[in-house]
């Protein structure tokens, strides 16, 4: 019923769900429903219609966001295999892709864009970084946000956020970092 | 090829390699964090490490060559594409140590000494301050 823009197959996961980045790369295929006649078959059309706006919709106002949720999909996907850093490092997994998607939704739309690095552990990291060397890096695992910071010299900041203080919005001190040391 | 002493030196030159894209950006002469973390730990390797190699007698050609040959994998392509060079020095003022492993070349080691499983953030605090410090060398084309 539906294809993918990027690799035109059903990809569903380990799991065997598919996940949010397919959804958002995909369109409905033509003519899969328009055919149909009846009640069943507009019903149909209508769900197929309202699943693909959701999908192709902006998680936010900023559009960013989008761009980054494929970008963590195909850092999972490339990574999926262990020592995929040359060493010893953990294949990414569904989850890590779904952490850092969650992680996504929370950042500020005024915060600049992070880089996504694929961390050896098997998760995806966040990082920041300002023209003063001055870094951010955040990593998304499981119940838990581990960051680190260097904001200067003498200036290093560390520490971790447990699920349940940052699921609805990003924890207040990295909100401050990112706005007293990152923002253009 | 030079026998280096057993102890690593503070002012000698360690090597990186990198053979993940995300792991550098050329154009910001930028080395992320993550490209310095230890692996996990594994029951016949319980302690976290982070493979480097000693080059402080290398000539660039032999740096590379050196990666080309132990640490590349162009079977599963897993290219060489940049190094992160950073003193001994570095790594000392860290709290961690560097560990002459001389398995699959002489100058093999590892950094070692990372905080504990309890402690991700400190991990990556340490790794965070390797990054800003070294210096990122992107491999030539030939």
């Amino acid at each position: 019923m539906f294809t993918s823009k990027s690799q035109r197959t059903f990809w569903t996961g380990g799991k065997n769900r598919m996940s949010f980045g397919t959804l958002l790369e995909m369109e409905p295929a033509s003519n899969t429903l328009e055919k149909g006649v009846g009640e069943d078959s507009n019903q149909l059309w209508e769900t197929e219609k309202e699943i693909s706006l959701h999908a192709t919709q902006p998680i936010t106002s900023g559009g960013w966001k989008r761009l980054l949720v494929s970008e963590a999909f195909e850092t999972y996907i490339e990574r999926s295999e262990p020592g995929w850093d040359g060493y010893d490092a953990s294949p990414l997994t569904q989850d890590s892709f779904l952490c850092a998607r969650s992680f996504i939704e929370l950042i500020p739309v005024w915060a600049p864009r992070p880089d996504l690095v694929p961390s050896p552990d098997g998760w995806i990291s966040f990082e920041w970084r300002s023209l003063m060397n001055r870094i951010l890096s955040v990593t998304p695992e499981n119940r838990v946000l581990i960051y680190a910071a260097a904001l200067g010299p003498q200036n290093l900041h560390y520490g971790r956020v447990s699920l349940e203080e940052y699921r609805e919005k990003l924890p207040s001190n990295i909100t401050r970092i990112l706005s007293e040391y990152f923002l253009k | 090829m030079k026998e280096l002493p057993s102890d690593v030196a503070a002012e000698e030159r360690i090597t990186r390699y990198i053979l993940d894209k995300k792991y550098f950006k050329p154009h910001k002469d930028e080395i992320k964090v993550d490209a310095f973390l230890p692996t996990k730990p594994k029951p016949e390797l319980p302690e976290r490490q982070t493979s480097v190699y000693r080059t402080i007698n290398c000539e660039e050609a032999e740096i590379w060559s050196i990666g080309d040959r132990y640490v590349e994998n162009r079977e599963k392509k897993r290219f060489i594409l940049a190094r992160a060079d950073l003193l001994a020095q570095t790594v000392y003022s860290q709290d961690l140590r560097i560990v002459p492993h001389p398995f699959p070349h002489p100058y093999h080691a590892n950094i070692v000494n990372w905080p504990n499983e309890e402690s991700p953030e400190q991990r990556k605090a340490k790794a965070l301050l390797l990054a800003q410090a070294a210096m990122l060398i992107v491999r030539p084309s030939t």
